[in-house]
């Protein structure tokens, strides 16, 4: 994160945000009927933030962002965690006033009396909705608080249906069976609910602290100087979006009414291959390429074992959308990314999941008929 | 030939004109787009040089179509020999865009002594694919055009098997014919756009494109796709290519550009014969081969390139305010109706590679 000497022209941070109000109803939701603004486009003014999780992986660098952009932050989380903690991206000025500025209510979502107790009254202006899965876990905060602004949601590219023709974009169909199923309800909901919402669908996120062992799968073998075992023909197609990237598009529909009712697509601008990705890991790595070594999944029974990080399906979607209406760009290319992730995490020796190479073996062993040592 | 002057639009600009031309432009096309493109103040004198055959080779019938629609003039200059190509697509629809008011000169766009005369505003070439046969052209009208647009292609890209879409400014072939012709746009200071089509299909086409497909689906015959038959490609609709090389007149934004002309959805080899098949009411049957392993050349067996090969139209859709109306999987219907009707399915195919690649496969 940048140092808090940047200037920031907003107002300061003890003055009680201003309920900022649109002229027109509080609670238009609707695409097209919530355009009008008596604001200046991109003035934000500070606002009273809600961040439900926001302790783990986006919500650390999102926090930041809006603390930096003269937000007031509160993040919701179950406590388990401390919510500020230094990360390799804060200089100790800028983690000093982090620290020094975000709000903590301590509380288990699920718990919705306790939530409505915690959140009644507190006037959030904006609720950013990191965590949310289920439909019924957005209601309690839309009942709540009825003054909100803006909820702001994190749903997943995962909604999307298996298509013969990709890139998938926002107004493709959509998978009522996906595992995904509950952000579909919860985006439902909160377009039934008049509120104005905004959905952002990322796909696969990847950067310094990722908690699912993305980019983290290849570092532990190329590591280890292990082949990459890879499913099928390793042309299969999947995209990475930067968790830095994706708080900042987070950012960008803050406030902004062109965001109201839309659903934007977010990731990295390049597709790539599950070959390449191993590829672009190792340079980013400064290490020499792996052996990739392909094998038919069907062949092989890794029980309930994940045997690699990725659907094994073309899985990418179209970020034009949010390029073209929320002036938004991603920063990182693919080994810039990778690199990024690399020298502030694993490349220090961080990780969140032991190296586990039991379906490595087994698929070693089936395609070449050796276990590497 | 020289080209008929007709009254042009006054290009005087205090105020908009009441007409964007006086001239009624004489399309037959329902609803003619003269007048619904905000940009088109003055009608453009737009020269066409047109390929003899191959891939590209309707691409000028169809924005000769939408530049009269748009209401400016247009001159068709086709390489090749009248006689021979007056009978067969797309070049005998020539007749019909003659009625709507296009000149059509039969040339050597090599050559300049058989040029058109007369002047012209912006010159699309859509024939040559090298310096050679590019540079008259260039030479001709360099200081004599405000628009010089070459129809390149997305095939002159590198490869790169890592991140394969395609986007402008990635590497191009050194040594490909058409980034000679770029090369020599570029260095001569000509006020240049440039676009790189994928594969097109669309009526009046000159060489096949889904037919491939249709051919053996239609018939109940698998259908040998190389390996591993999950490769992604683009197939753009004509008119679609059309309407974005006729965002060029009058367009000062789009010197020394170059844009990526395709769909902005691609499919998979698979997925084109799913949804020929799903089109056909027919059963979907397909076997992978490994090309290299059968000793199959470049091109073999196969009417695409056999690697990922699609490109991003996004840069197109944010400069030149274009959008695709077409996209394959709404056509796809009508592709197999039109095959079907047109009684494509009695003829007879050669076979012989495919029933090579299938025994082999066995």
């Amino acid at each position: 994160m940048q140092a808090a000497g940047a200037n920031r022209a907003l107002a300061p941070a003890a003055a009680p945000a201003v309920k900022a109000r649109c002229c027109g109803p509080a609670r238009v939701g609707r695409r097209g009927a919530a355009r009008v603004t008596c604001m200046a486009a991109g003035a934000t003014e500070p606002k009273k933030v809600l961040l439900m999780g926001g302790s783990r992986f986006i919500g650390v660098y999102l926090s930041r962002m809006l603390i930096e952009a003269g937000h007031d932050v509160t993040l919701y989380t179950r406590g388990k965690k401390d919510v500020a903690y230094q990360i390799p991206d804060d200089t100790d000025e800028s983690y000093a006033k982090f620290a020094a500025s975000v709000h903590h209510i301590k509380g288990d979502r699920k718990d919705e009396a306790d939530l409505k107790a915690k959140l009644s009254g507190q006037g959030f202006q904006v609720v950013y909705d990191i965590n949310g899965r289920e439909a019924s876990e957005a209601a309690p905060l839309l009942d709540t608080m009825k003054d909100l602004e803006q909820y702001i949601f994190c749903s997943s590219a995962g909604v999307y249906l298996k298509s013969g023709q990709m890139p998938h974009c926002e107004v493709d169909a959509v998978d009522p069976k996906s595992r995904h199923k509950g952000k579909l309800e919860t985006e439902d909901l909160l377009d039934k609910s008049g509120v104005n919402w905004t959905s952002l669908r990322p796909v696969y996120i990847y950067g310094p602290l990722n908690y699912n062992p993305v980019e983290e799968w290849f570092f532990h073998r190329i590591k280890a100087g292990r082949p990459v075992p890879v499913p099928g023909s390793g042309m299969q197609i999947t995209q990475l979006g930067h968790v830095k990237d994706l708080a900042s598009a987070f950012v960008k529909v803050l406030a902004n009414p062109t965001a109201y009712g839309q659903i934007y697509n977010i990731s990295g601008e390049r597709y790539v291959t599950f070959d390449g990705l191993a590829l672009a890991c190792a340079e980013a790595m400064g290490a020499p390429e792996p052996e990739l070594v392909h094998y038919d999944p069907k062949s092989m029974d890794f029980g309930k074992a994940k045997a690699f990080p990725f659907r094994d399906q073309h899985f990418f979607a179209s970020i034009d959308k949010a390029e073209r209406q929320l002036d938004w760009k991603p920063e990182f290319g693919l080994v810039d990314g990778l690199r990024d992730s690399y020298q502030k995490d694993f490349g220090r020796g961080n990780y969140r999941k032991e190296a586990d190479f039991t379906t490595d073996d087994m698929v070693l062993e089936k395609v070449k008929g050796v276990v590497a040592v | 030939m020289a080209p008929t002057h007709l009254s042009t639009a006054t290009s005087t600009f205090a105020g908009r004109p009441a007409a964007l031309s006086p001239r009624q432009p004489r399309s037959w096309a329902p609803g003619s787009r003269a007048g619904s493109r905000g940009g088109c103040v003055r009608c453009e004198r737009c020269l066409i040089a047109n390929t003899k055959g191959g891939g590209h080779a309707f691409i000028g019938l169809h924005l000769a179509k939408r530049l009269l629609a748009d209401g400016h003039q247009v001159t068709i200059m086709n390489d090749g020999d009248e006689g021979k190509l007056t009978g067969k697509a797309p070049f005998s629809e020539y007749a019909a865009l003659k009625q709507a008011g296009a000149e059509i000169a039969w040339s050597d766009p090599t050559d300049p002594s058989t040029y058109p005369s007369g002047d012209f505003d912006v010159v699309y070439d859509n024939n040559g694919k090298t310096l050679d046969a590019c540079k008259p052209l260039i030479d001709t009208f360099k200081g004599r055009c405000s628009h010089h647009v070459f129809v390149s292609s997305v095939g002159a890209y590198e490869a790169n098997s890592v991140e394969p879409m395609h986007v402008e400014g990635d590497a191009r072939k050194a040594s490909a014919g058409h980034v000679e012709v770029e090369g020599y746009l570029k260095s001569q200071g000509v006020p240049y756009t440039i676009f790189h089509p994928l594969y097109i299909y669309g009526p009046y086409t000159a060489k096949d494109c889904e037919q491939w497909f249709i051919d053996r689906v239609v018939r109940d015959r698998t259908v040998p796709l190389p390996a591993p038959g999950i490769q992604l490609t683009s197939l753009t609709h004509v008119e679609d290519v059309a309407s974005m090389l006729a965002t060029v007149p009058g367009n000062a934004n789009a010197v020394g550009q170059e844009y990526n002309v395709c769909s902005d959805r691609c499919i998979t080899f698979e997925g084109i014969v799913g949804a020929v098949a799903e089109a056909l009411g027919k059963e979907a049957k397909v076997v992978t081969y490994d090309p290299k392993a059968l000793g199959l050349k470049k091109g073999e067996g196969f009417p695409f390139r056999t690697v990922h090969f699609f490109a991003s139209s996004d840069k197109a859709k944010r400069e030149l305010g274009w959008a695709p109306s077409h996209d394959f999987m709404k056509d796809v219907k009508d592709l197999c109706d039109a095959y079907v009707s047109s009684g494509r399915q009695s003829q007879d195919v050669d076979f012989s590679l495919d029933d090579k690649i299938l025994t082999a496969s066995a």
